[in-house]
């Protein structure tokens, strides 16, 4: 049975409109409602540097490699994949960088409300964040069930913006973070300290190995 | 796990060895309030204080013995029972109640410097929140326990006695049936002592069969003996009829005996060791006392032995006896034994002999000629020399044979007369002897008794010196001894009466012999008769007679195996009886000394060590939960770890502080 993806395309006239909307509507996204550890609030010193050193790094390997979108995944919830999709996005475009920040997590989709934004008002549309040269787009539930859809959609994303950041769901309780690793350039994997199942740790850098994924590394969170 | 690793974790999981370290000092703070006499209300921080007093105790060698009910019970078992607790507390009129007080009191068998098995040293403490309380329950406890156990292991002869009396009245009572059933049915199938019976009918069937198969009965003699042999088998019997009707009185005569002197011979030790010397001087002086009368005591029986050319007096008088039993059996059975005169078999076999011999020297004799001839060496006609004469030696041996032979029917009468005449010279220098030994034996007896009384005392003498623990003094032991030697003696005397007026010295030995003499007689009686009803008709009622008695032995080794099992028990009980009177005679009364008076002793130090004890357990309990915590954690600490984890290449690391 075919499955109508929810998701539509943004198109350049219904952003402004959604941007204009939302700013109409009393300000939502005021700056006071990002969280302190987004890189623009009163996040420590070394953090931030954190992110603009994983910047760089990013920056130079899309050099390198033509690398325009990346997957950020995790094997467990509360990994830090959101947060670091948020903050690498801002650290991108801090050096003038146009980012799309895709929520596709769509279980629990949270990145939105990161940059003050409501899951719903990114779900039609890329919309712009409060932070400069950073727009969210929120996938619907059961829009990644159709790869050909979500590659056309990350297609158009990439040509929108410089980088497309996608945050998908934890590995241990969907598999949405596989679908989507074939279809972007590269993989950001996320580790926290926490106690671990190395068994399903190896199983998920095997599983992503054998769908040619392409991991550049992994993001220790000590939190 | 490597240490630095483990260390890490120790500081990242410090609360839980906080945690079981308070909880090892709660533990130990738990431990003072139990052990207090479990009183939970009164609160404490330490053990409580400790009245300890040191006892030593006789224990009464009759309690190890197991003379009575009282035999397991010993000093340590009653200052730790209820009922001592009870009269304590009834004693002090305590408001605690006696479970606690049997809980606060404890005992234990101290070490010294000379382990004695029969005066232990005891140290009891007691263990009380209140130390004058500690210090009175500790000597209420003392002075019960010494009330209870000098009341238990006083021995009650009269009961002991009258216990064993009526346990042996029953043993004896059912001896006398079993050999009662024994006797009557030896006496209804003419079977006394049957095994000997049987050995004596197969020894005559024997005879006769051999008799039958050489048909070689001297009908002469034999008929001329008959009725001498008759005669003296009747006399034979006669006598041992008499003997065994002895066996009863002498049996309990000599047992008496053997008990008073075994008794008196123990209670020398007992003697010695109860009236031992706490003074090392005046044990000395006892010591050197014992050895010179041991010395004198030696020297007499020495004197004696050697004026008298004997050395070991009761086995010179058993080898005597058994000699002069020996040639008077001799003489007796030579006297109507039969003539034995050589067959004409045997003349005939030794002419055949020396005929041979001489065949032999004639072919020898031909040979060394033959050999002796030139051109043969000189060595091969000297050896052939030699064999001839060798032949001729072999004709000598065999005539001489034969001459032995052909002259025994002439001498025999006369060589037996004079070996008859030989014996009985023989049983009379050996019945004189026999009587000069036996003449000595009350003497030496005495001496020699004298000679083991004065060892025993030395050697008591010498341990005591080992041993100064104190015992309490005895009952005039001198006294004690001197009637058991006055009972032994007494004794002594009703056997040798009881001997000299029935003429018996070792009536069990003399039955023996008695009873091998008529069964030779009864041989001799059966072969003479043999010539008058023919040996097959002599051979058959022996045979008939030897089945019967082989059919009776079953039943006769029931009843004896009856009469045995009874005999042994009674021996067992003869055995307790002795031990009954040597102990009652010797034994001391229980006796308890207080060495060191209660007094309380501080226990800080004590509660210092179960403190830190506690505390040293719950940390080192902590530190292994948190050593089997970090043992299964699997949660990465590191960049390293985490690499090593997915096996990628770490490109940030999110600090902990943001």
């Amino acid at each position: 049975m075919a499955v109508e993806p929810k998701v539509v395309l943004p198109r350049p006239e219904s952003l402004s409109l959604l941007t204009a909307d939302r700013q109409a509507a009393g300000g939502e996204r005021s700056s006071s409602a990002v969280p302190d550890r987004l890189l623009r609030g009163r996040a420590s010193a070394a953090y931030a540097e954190t992110f603009r050193v994983l910047a760089l790094q990013v920056l130079g390997s899309a050099q390198d490699r033509d690398l325009r979108s990346l997957l950020v995944m995790g094997a467990y919830p509360g990994d830090g994949r959101t947060t670091t999709v948020a903050n690498l996005a801002i650290a991108l475009a801090a050096s003038g960088k146009r980012v799309v920040a895709v929520d596709a997590d769509s279980a629990c989709p949270t990145l939105a409300s990161l940059f003050g934004l409501a899951p719903r008002d990114a779900e039609h549309g890329p919309v712009d964040a409060d932070v400069r040269g950073v727009q969210v787009l929120t996938l619907a539930p059961g829009s990644n069930g159709d790869g050909t859809r979500t590659n056309e959609l990350l297609g158009r994303l990439r040509e929108q913006a410089d980088f497309v950041l996608v945050d998908s769901p934890p590995c241990s309780r969907a598999s949405d973070g596989f679908g989507l690793a074939p279809l972007v350039d590269a993989v950001l994997y996320v580790v926290r300290r926490r106690q671990q199942d190395v068994q399903l740790q190896r199983s998920v850098q095997s599983q992503l190995s054998r769908l040619g994924a392409n991991v550049l590394g992994v993001i220790y969170n000590e939190r | 796990m490597e240490l630095d690793r483990y260390l890490q974790a120790v500081a990242q999981r410090w609360y839980v060895v906080g945690a079981l370290a308070a909880v090892g000092l709660l533990g130990a703070w738990g431990y003072f309030q139990w052990s207090g006499g479990g009183s939970w209300g009164d609160f404490r921080w330490g053990a409580a204080p400790t009245a300890r007093t040191s006892v030593a105790v006789l224990e009464p060698a009759v309690t190890k013995a197991g003379s009575g009910p009282q035999a397991l019970v010993n000093f340590a078992s009653i200052v730790e029972s209820h009922a001592l607790a009870d009269r304590v507390v009834q004693k002090l009129g305590l408001d605690i109640p006696a479970g606690q007080v049997m809980r606060e009191v404890s005992v234990k068998l101290s070490r010294t410097l000379v382990p004695s098995l029969t005066t232990p040293l005891y140290t009891i403490s007691v263990d009380d929140p209140d130390g004058d309380r500690a210090v009175r329950i500790a000597n209420a406890v003392v002075d019960e326990a010494r009330a209870v156990f000098v009341d238990l292991n006083t021995l009650q002869p009269g009961e002991v006695d009258a216990a064993l009396r009526a346990e042996e009245s029953a043993l004896r009572s059912q001896l006398a049936q079993a050999t009662a059933a024994l006797t009557a049915f030896e006496e209804k199938n003419g079977a006394q002592r049957l095994p000997q019976r049987i050995d004596a009918q197969f020894t005559t069937v024997n005879a006769l069969r051999q008799a039958v198969r050489m048909g070689k009965v001297d009908e002469a003699t034999a008929a001329a003996n008959q009725a001498a042999l008759e005669k003296r088998e009747a006399e034979a019997r006669a006598e041992l009829d008499r003997l065994r009707s002895l066996q009863p009185v002498y049996d309990r005569l000599t047992f008496e005996a053997n008990l008073q002197s075994t008794a008196a011979l123990r209670l020398v030790g007992a003697d010695s060791s109860q009236s031992g010397q706490t003074d090392p001087a005046a044990l000395q002086a006892q010591l050197a006392d014992a050895r010179t009368k041991l010395q004198q005591a030696r020297d007499a029986l020495e004197g004696f032995e050697q004026q008298n050319h004997i050395s070991d007096l009761p086995s010179e008088i058993s080898a005597q006896r058994n000699a002069v039993a020996e040639l008077r059996r001799l003489s007796q059975a030579s006297a109507v034994a039969p003539v034995e005169t050589p067959t004409a078999e045997q003349v005939t076999m030794a002419r055949l002999g020396v005929d041979q011999a001489k065949n032999a020297s004639y072919a020898a004799n031909a040979e060394r000629d033959g050999l002796c001839a030139p051109p043969n060496p000189k060595y091969v006609c000297d050896a052939a020399n030699a064999r001839a004469l060798s032949q001729v030696t072999g004709i000598q041996q065999a005539q001489t044979q034969l001459k032995a032979i052909e002259d025994a029917g002439a001498n025999v009468a006369r060589t037996r007369e004079k070996a008859l005449a030989g014996l009985q010279e023989q049983l009379k220098q050996g019945e004189a002897e026999l009587d000069r030994l036996r003449g000595l034996q009350p003497e030496y007896d005495r001496l020699a008794f004298e000679v083991t009384t004065a060892g025993g005392i030395y050697s008591q003498l010498q341990a005591r010196a080992n041993d100064l623990v104190g015992r309490g003094q005895g009952a005039s032991p001198e006294a004690q001894l001197a009637a058991a030697r006055a009972r032994w003696e007494q004794a002594r005397q009703q056997l040798d009466t009881f001997q000299r007026e029935t003429g018996v010295a070792d009536l069990p030995s003399q039955i023996a012999s008695q009873a091998a003499l008529v069964n030779d007689i009864h041989r001799q009686v059966v072969l003479a008769k043999t010539p008058s009803v023919g040996l097959d008709a002599a051979l058959q009622p022996e045979e008939a007679e030897l089945q019967r008695l082989l059919g009776l032995v079953p039943e006769y080794e029931r009843l004896n195996a009856e009469v045995t099992q009874l005999s042994g028990q009674l021996n067992v009980l003869e055995g307790r009886k002795l031990d009954f009177i040597v102990n009652a005679a010797a034994a001391p009364a229980a006796q308890i000394k207080v060495l060191d008076p209660a007094q309380l002793q501080s226990n800080a130090l004590w509660t210092v060590v179960t403190y830190v004890v506690g505390l040293v357990v719950g940390v080192f309990a902590g530190l292994v939960v948190v050593y089997l915590m970090a043992y299964f954690d699997r949660t990465p600490r590191s960049a390293d770890d985490v690499e090593n984890l997915v096996n990628l290449p770490v490109l940030a690391r999110l600090p902990r502080s943001a």
